[in-house]
């Protein structure tokens, strides 16, 4: 497999913290990865130190094959776009004049990728107004019409989703899968893994600096476990009836819904509980979401 | 490399600073203008508003626009920080130390383009008003020759390119648009005042000092003036002065520029 993005021992330690500790990461070419992690567990400084902001402590990455100590760097990186925590852009010019002045460092002297930019993100007839009379949304459409302009191979993206409207969010959503058919490599980091979960074909989840796991969404959906969701009132007195039947593996939720992961039939689930009086009002089969494996992943009880 | 050098350049003409300084610029010139008459109507045997008065005032770095010029090249390198584009630049796969010797090249740009249009509006207007007329004393400098505006000029221009290099330096480490003012205006300052209190203190003992000027970019202004006074008003540069006011500037140059790159290169980004 070829890999857009590869860190080997991938290390990075402001005073005595490790903020990315030996991370080895492999972003296949063509794919969208979703980045997760929790606040603060090094997502930003990764994507920090795959673009040249931050130098490594220890360890090494490369781009497209190419190694980061390496002369050739530059130009990979000249074809790949990020945006680190915000986009940036010069408010007290107009979005032409911030496309334009993109334009001039990344050497393009095509214009009309300036328009075709706008259109692309939704901006259309905004190119004369001044950026700081932009709204957040606007502003982060306008970044990413920025990273349009140099045709990126690879694309980073750092919580592309703040400050976006649904509207906007599934506007996002629509443009990176459209340019990820064309061949464009996405690495994403969001907290909102509902919207992950529509696009990403890999995932690597990273929490206090380490990466747990990498896994392909195909495999992710193959590891997230079945389970049989009920609903009863009486929790305490369907947990004693779990166990008088060996059934160990369930989890109890709020509101009476217990999920059981043990690969038992619902139509058994529901004699067995019956013979013991309990009367069932719900019964589903179900999968863990992202969301669920990942808080599994790290111990639970963090926010994703 | 060309291309970054454009596209600051374009964001240098469209950027507040530039035209806030500018701005600054024309109403110092109207200002200085107008203080020059009234003192001209008020006094008689001294006429402040004459070409050459204006020239050598309006481009001395101690005085009203020549202290607005860092102030603003700090805000403009701030800004770089502030609104990412450093950050863009780098991510757009340039070296480190292209991108700050950019910076380097458009603060000298910016000082330089900027003090030679306010000196050439402020003489003009002196001109306008009272000639060049070098047979009348300026203030400070006393009689002034051709030579030593040549000279004047010349050291000037190394002397904001010392001071810019200064600021860029100063600015790029403290990201702190206040804390880099003060330290850029209190150590110009500083460096004028104590020109003049060493000179004045070195007449008759030069040599206890001699090492001073090797390494103060303004000594020549502080000296100037002292020894106008010594020589009875013609404003002169004995040799060692003429070597020292541009040594000096450009040991600054080399060195600030040399250290700014170097600390860009290893510091992160943010």
């Amino acid at each position: 497999m070829n890999y857009a993005v590869v860190t080997d021992k991938l290390t990075k330690i402001y005073s005595k913290h490790r903020a990315v500790d030996e991370v080895n990461m492999h972003i296949p070419q063509g794919s969208i990865y979703g980045f997760v992690g929790e606040n603060g567990s090094g997502k930003t400084t990764i994507i920090r130190l795959l673009m040249g902001l931050a130098s490594p402590s220890k360890g090494r990455y490369s781009l497209f094959d190419v190694d980061f100590k390496s002369n050739e760097i530059y130009k990979i990186r000249h074809n790949i776009s990020a945006i680190v925590e915000a986009p940036s852009l010069v408010p007290t010019m107009t979005a032409d004049e911030n496309l334009k002045y993109a334009c001039m460092y990344y050497g393009v002297k095509d214009k009309q990728i300036i328009k075709d930019a706008l259109h692309k993100v939704g901006l259309e007839g905004t190119g004369k107004k001044k950026v700081k009379d932009f709204s957040l949304g606007m502003r982060q459409r306008l970044g990413i019409a920025v990273l349009l302009l140099n045709k990126p191979t690879l694309i980073l993206l750092d919580e592309p989703m703040n400050g976006l409207d649904p509207t906007g969010i599934a506007e996002l959503r629509d443009l990176i899968i459209d340019l990820n058919k064309q061949g464009i490599t996405f690495l994403i980091s969001s907290h909102i893994l509902s919207e992950l979960e529509k696009i990403a074909t890999h995932y690597g989840f990273i929490s206090h600096g380490r990466l747990i796991k990498e896994i392909s969404t195909e495999d992710l959906y193959g590891e997230c476990q079945k389970s049989v969701e009920i609903v009863y009132e009486d929790t305490a007195k369907v947990e004693e009836s779990l166990k008088k039947h060996k059934i160990d593996n369930y989890k109890l939720y709020p509101n009476g819904v217990i999920r059981v992961f043990n690969d038992v039939k619902p139509l058994d689930l529901l004699e067995f509980l019956h013979k013991d009086g309990i009367e069932i009002e719900q019964i589903r089969t179900t999968h863990t979401n992202i969301e669920e494996y990942y808080l599994d992943l790290i111990g639970g009880g963090q926010n994703a | 490399m060309l291309n970054i050098f454009k596209s600051a350049l374009y964001k240098m003409f469209r950027d507040k600073t530039f035209h806030v300084v500018c701005i600054i610029g024309l109403v110092l010139v109207a200002f200085m203008t107008f203080l020059g008459y009234i003192i001209d109507q008020s006094t008689d045997g001294f006429k402040y508003l004459t070409g050459q008065n204006m020239l050598v005032t309006s481009m001395s770095p101690v005085q009203n626009f020549g202290l607005a010029l860092p102030i603003n090249l700090i805000s403009l390198t701030i800004g770089e920080y502030t609104f990412g584009t450093f950050r863009n630049k780098i991510i757009a796969g340039y070296r480190k130390s292209y991108v700050y010797f950019t910076m380097i090249l458009i603060g000298s740009i910016f000082t330089i383009g900027l003090i030679t249009i306010y000196v050439c509006l402020s003489t003009l207007m002196g001109v306008i008003f009272g000639g060049f007329d070098l047979s009348i004393p300026a203030t400070t400098f006393g009689i002034l020759s051709g030579q030593f505006i040549g000279q004047y000029i010349l050291y000037s221009v190394l002397t904001y390119l010392a001071i810019a290099s200064f600021s860029i330096f100063i600015s790029t480490n403290i990201r702190n648009h206040g804390g880099s003012v003060s330290i850029v205006v209190v150590s110009v300052m500083i460096l004028y005042l104590t020109s003049l209190f060493v000179r004045l203190s070195s007449v008759g003992h030069f040599d206890d000092f001699n090492f001073y000027q090797w390494i103060n970019p303004l000594y020549c202004y502080g000296a100037t003036s002292v020894d106008t006074i010594a020589n009875g008003g013609h404003a002169t540069f004995n040799k060692t002065l003429s070597i020292s006011s541009v040594v000096a500037p450009m040991l600054w140059i080399v060195v600030f520029n040399v250290l700014g790159t170097i600390c860009f290169i290893k510091r992160d980004i943010k």
